[in-house]
């Protein structure tokens, strides 16, 4: 007792008396802060217990620190007196967490500094509970801490740039940041003459690494000058909101990497191709006719555009200078390209992978939170898009609270063994579809590929039928789906975007199957052969899924406008409702039918180079197409929940494909012999035998030699792949320990909710005791225990560092703030809570008493 | 190797001719609204802002100068003949809502007030700046979420209560739809899944996990300049 006393007459500070009951309601109803509350006892609002003076009583001191403490609890760091130190309080926490983060991990402090910033305790400065403006000492106190950071304030140019970003990211008004970088670039400069000048070698590194921050900044602002589509992108972003313009950013992607491998290509490949000139062996140039742009035959086949065509000669373009060597230009291009491209790919897979999937992994509690805090898109700048934005989130949360208050539904053995066999009934007929679209493709193959009219429009049915393949596929699906009644619309979907992919998957490897395995004349260039018909898949994919599927869409808008009006439609049955509704836009469809393109592309790219260029007209194209649709023909798709997902699927598949293409052009390479009468590489047996012979000319002891030697042992590759696989390993590891401690800690959380809870109710028990005068004696007894008995608890709980907060009060009144013991520490089973509970019992027998 | 030179001096010349009227046909088509807006905005502002301040402004935002200047441009669009006047004139609350996704966003006004360098929902040319730097893609998710906590925070109290929720959620569904019941429902909902220590209010601490959490958040809370 002699202690808690000793406690409050240390301490200076103001205190609220409120009725609990009443404060909160006030906080809840009105929110206008303590300055309205309604006081039970106005002579206690403001009570200033100062260091040396004389308390009138105990029971009032007592009763007064307790309701503070309350006051405290209850309203976190409203109260006027407590607020500077609580600001100074939780700006040390911050400013030991970033200086823990700088001292780790330079990069980190980017993303750190603001995490921890307390940029909203200016809040807690405010009377009223209004925001106010920022006080000089703010600026002063950000200042100061900041300046305790010796990375920051160094005097050379890269703790200059740290320093500009640590202020970018303080959430605070620009006039703020602006005094606070005035007064740290003060410091800075006083501190600056003091120091020593720096090394050379320093100074080099530093003006090197300012160089890559000002080449960074100019590529920003040249990207941002050229940044494709921007308008269009806007005008997408404000009429239908972030979701759907994924599929549009996903288009522009897949064509800025098209248009950087066009680049490389021509200016490594057809260019040095057409000054070479072209070899005099070939046959008389046919003439241009407006159909081999459709068929790819004619004129187009012994033009660039194939591989057939490519001289395997080396010669100088400049006279005097080094010989260039076509073949190996056509084999490190195409190969350099195809593996970057794959490290790109991988790349931002596994970037997209871990934003979307890893750091969310537990969201699936907190949909509904999600729900409310993200819905709303702020790119949205139209009327109509937010009237149904407000309509899709209103029926979002409709859905929710339906499934919410339905029973769950019984579901017994029969169910669900009635529904899986659904499901597996449903996934061999897709399986059976699938392969008999194989066999029939296989069949179509060989009843026109052994015919010789290939050079008419016949060229054209095999293209045809595995687009239009395609196409009728979705619809079959769609059926499928709406049998299967999945759960949740998101299996549906993903489940179905898989069945097309693997449809799209069998097509392109059955024609690849056909056309490796069938037997060449030799005297036909079977790559250019390869890469026409590639080419004829690529046409005519653009006429039927953009050019057709947009005609059928405008057909459909045409006939909803016409017929399609709300009041004709009571008398329509539900087929002729949904026909005459405007066609729906189908994010996935579309992207499928990018990733598909994307992997003809990669295939044939070695068989014909120009390919590229095709795919990035057809890519332009389609943008235009696809956003006329939207805008003027088709309705929003009302399922877009949590499209970062899909996305990231859509990565994946990009990804698998990529590598089945990498693969099969590793067996081409090194397993198929090229024809010997046409292309870069004749006179060699198989592709990857001309490089071997650059590599095979190097004298024995050159150094490239020794390491090309050295990096094929296979002790080396074993060693790698074990290394590979104990890294992994370790990772996974690291990753469940991870989670194992974030449970932990959750538990632990809990737990000191159910401490606060408890103390909360005796503070309360205890506040409300207090009016009644006749039992003041008694009263006060139980108020000094129960006090003592709140710091016997905070002082076991913090284990010896109670002695700290006898001088500091503060510190005893922000008790969420306190450090605690970490977890594994305190008994596992929750021994704490079950004290309380004891404590409790206690004071309930001695209420009853009373 | 004269016609060899000849054909090379043809193709270059060609490829030359070609990318040059490419470049200006792609200017005038699809970069055009861009492209052309940014170089008439170097011009006509140019006079407004010395480049000591647009230096100031690039260290202080997520934006590059051009974006800067862009952004004014659209500042001046509010109120031409004010912000002509002053370039960093005080426009109304009501003024600058006019602004397209501010016009269409429920919360239009609580980004006003939150943005407002006077409190009061008035905003100026440095105001609107740090908006956007906020708003746009540059700016990391802690920085957003700080600003989206401040924006539902309706009676800056500093917690996102039950009454905040409640304003939140009558805003998103425009005060139609839900009864009192269902949203009392839904409130009870949110806190039991977010609210982790119980306390019948989300703090920050509460609401920047959710955030942490999303990977939607950052593609939905952004305005494209």
């Amino acid at each position: 007792m002699a202690r808690h006393r000793a406690v409050l007459s240390d301490a200076t500070f103001h205190c609220e008396v409120n009725e609990v009951g009443n404060r909160r309601h006030q906080q809840a109803g009105g929110g206008t802060g303590d300055g309205a509350a309604p006081r039970t006892h106005p002579e206690e609002d403001k009570i200033e217990v100062l260091t040396d003076e004389p308390l009138d009583g105990d029971g009032f001191g007592h009763g007064s620190a307790l309701a503070s403490v309350e006051d405290q609890f209850q309203s976190g760091p409203t109260v006027v007196g407590g607020a500077n130190v609580s600001f100074s309080q939780s700006f040390r926490r911050w400013s030991s967490n970033f200086g823990r983060s700088v001292k780790n991990n330079k990069r980190t402090v980017y993303n750190k500094t603001i995490r921890l910033m307390p940029s909203r305790i200016q809040k807690t400065l405010s009377i009223d509970g209004d925001l106010i403006t920022t006080s000089a000492s703010d600026v002063d106190h950000i200042t100061m801490e900041l300046g305790q950071r010796e990375q920051l304030m160094e005097d050379n140019p890269i703790a200059e740039q740290l320093r500009i970003e640590t202020i970018k990211s303080i959430a605070h008004k620009i006039s703020t940041k602006r005094a606070i970088r005035e007064q740290l670039s003060q410091t800075v400069n006083r501190r600056a003459t003091r120091a020593k000048s720096i090394g050379l070698l320093r100074r080099y590194r530093y003006s090197a690494k300012l160089y890559a921050a000002r080449t960074v900044k100019l590529v920003q602002s040249v990207v941002t000058n050229f940044e494709l589509f921007y308008g269009s992108m806007k005008q997408i972003e404000g009429h239908f909101g972030s979701r759907i313009s994924a599929y549009f950013k996903f288009l522009r992607r897949l064509l800025v990497l098209n248009l950087v491998l066009l680049v490389f290509i021509v200016s490594f490949v057809v260019f040095p191709q057409l000054l070479a000139g072209r070899d005099t062996a070939a046959g008389t140039a046919e003439v241009f006719h407006l159909r081999d742009l459709l068929t790819g035959e004619g004129y187009l086949s012994d033009s660039v555009m194939y591989y057939g065509s490519y001289s395997n000669r080396s010669f100088t373009l400049v006279p005097g200078t080094a010989e260039y060597s076509l073949p190996h230009a056509y084999f490190l291009t195409i190969t350099i390209l195809s593996l970057a491209t794959f490290v790109v790919v991988s790349v931002s897979m596994g970037r997209a992978y871990r934003v979307s999937f890893i750091e969310s992994s537990a969201t699936v509690q907190n949909i509904l939170t999600h729900k409310i805090v993200c819905s709303w898109d702020y790119g949205i700048a139209n009327g109509k898009a937010a009237r149904l934005k407000h309509a899709t989130i209103l029926n979002e949360l409709r859905d929710y609270l339906a499934e919410r208050n339905r029973a769950p539904a019984a579901v017994g053995r029969w169910q669900r063994l009635r529904a899986e066999a659904l499901h597996a009934v449903a996934h061999l007929t897709v399986l059976a579809v699938i392969s008999a679209v194989a066999a029939c493709l296989w069949a179509l193959l060989v009843r026109f590929g052994s015919t010789d009219h290939f050079r008419a429009w016949a060229a054209l049915y095999v293209a045809l039928v595995a687009n239009g393949t395609l196409g009728a596929f979705g619809y079959v699906c769609a059926l499928l789906g709406r049998l299967e009644h999945y759960r949740q619309t998101s299996t549906q979907l993903n489940i179905n975007l898989l069945r097309h992919f693997l449809l799209q998957l069998t097509i392109v490897g059955v024609l690849l199957a056909y056309w490796l395995t069938r037997p060449h004349p030799p005297t036909v260039c079977w790559e250019t052969t390869i890469g026409q018909e590639l080419y004829r898949l690529l046409v005519v994919d653009f006429f039927i899924s953009t050019v057709l599927q947009c005609a059928i869409r405008g057909v459909r808008y045409l006939l909803h406008t016409q017929y399609g009006t709300a009041a004709a439609n009571r008398e329509r049955t539900r087929l002729q409702r949904r026909l005459l509704a405007p066609p729906p836009f189908c994010i996935e469809t579309h992207s499928l039918g990018l990733v598909y393109n994307q992997t003809l592309l990669w295939f044939g790219v070695l068989f014909a180079p120009l390919l590229v260029l095709l795919v990035a007209l057809k890519l332009l194209l389609t943008f235009y197409i696809n956003k006329f649709e939207l805008i003027y023909l088709c309705q929003p798709p009302v399922r877009l929940w949590r499209s970062s997902q899909t996305h990231t699927l859509f990565l994946v598949l990009v990804f698998v494909s990529l590598f089945g293409v990498l693969l099969t052009h590793g067996y081409l390479i090194m397993q198929v012999p090229v024809t010997d009468t046409c292309g870069p590489f004749r006179g060699t047996q198989y592709m990857y035998q001309l490089f071997m012979q650059g590599i095979l000319k190097l004298r024995e002891e050159h150094l490239f030699w020794r390491i090309f030697v050295y990096i094929t042992k296979p002790a080396i590759i074993g060693g790698v792949l074990l290394t590979m696989g104990v890294a992994t390993y370790y990772l996974r590891a690291k990753s469940r320990a991870q989670v194992a401690k974030v449970k932990l800690l959750k538990e632990l959380l809990c737990m000191e909710a159910k401490d606060k809870e408890f103390l909360l109710a005796n503070l309360s028990k205890v506040a409300r005791g207090k009016d009644s005068t006749d039992q003041h004696q008694q009263q006060q007894q139980q108020q000094q225990q129960l006090a003592e008995r709140i710091e016997l608890v905070a002082g076991v709980r913090l284990n010896g560092t109670a002695d700290k907060y006898y001088k500091d009060p503060c510190a005893t009144w922000r008790y969420e703030e306190t450090p605690r013991r970490p977890a594994h520490e305190s008994p596992p089973d929750g021994g704490s809570c079950s004290g309380y509970q004891r404590f409790e019992d206690e004071e309930q027998l001695r209420m009853r008493r009373t | 190797s004269i016609r060899s030179k000849q054909i090379t001096f043809f193709l270059l010349t060609f490829f030359c001719k070609t990318t040059i009227f490419c470049v200006n046909r792609a200017i005038t088509i699809h970069i055009y609204d861009h492209l052309s807006v940014f170089n008439t905005v170097m011009g006509q502002v140019k006079s407004q802002f010395s480049d000591d301040e647009l230096q100031d402004y690039e260290d202080l935002t997520y934006f590059t100068k051009k974006e800067i200047l862009y952004a004014h441009k659209k500042f001046k669009n509010l109120a031409p003949e004010k912000v002509g006047h002053n370039k960093n004139a005080k426009l109304s609350m009501s003024k600058v809502l006019e602004y397209p996704e501010l016009k269409a966003n429920p919360f239009g006004d609580r980004i006003c007030k939150v943005f407002s360098s006077s409190n009061d929902g008035d905003i100026t040319f440095e105001d609107f700046l740090d908006m956007m730097s906020v708003f746009s893609d540059a700016a990391p998710k802690s920085v957003k979420a700080e600003h989206a906590f401040r924006i539902y925070d309706f009676d800056g109290d500093d917690m996102i209560g039950r009454n905040d929720l409640k304003q939140v959620i009558q805003r998103l569904v425009s005060n139609s739809g839900l009864g009192h019941n269902d949203i009392d429902q839904l409130i009870n909902n949110i806190l039991e899944e977010a609210d982790l220590d119980d306390d019948g209010a989300l703090s920050f601490a509460e609401f920047e996990h959710i955030i942490d959490k999303s990977s939607d958040f950052i593609n939905s809370f952004r305005i494209r300049l």
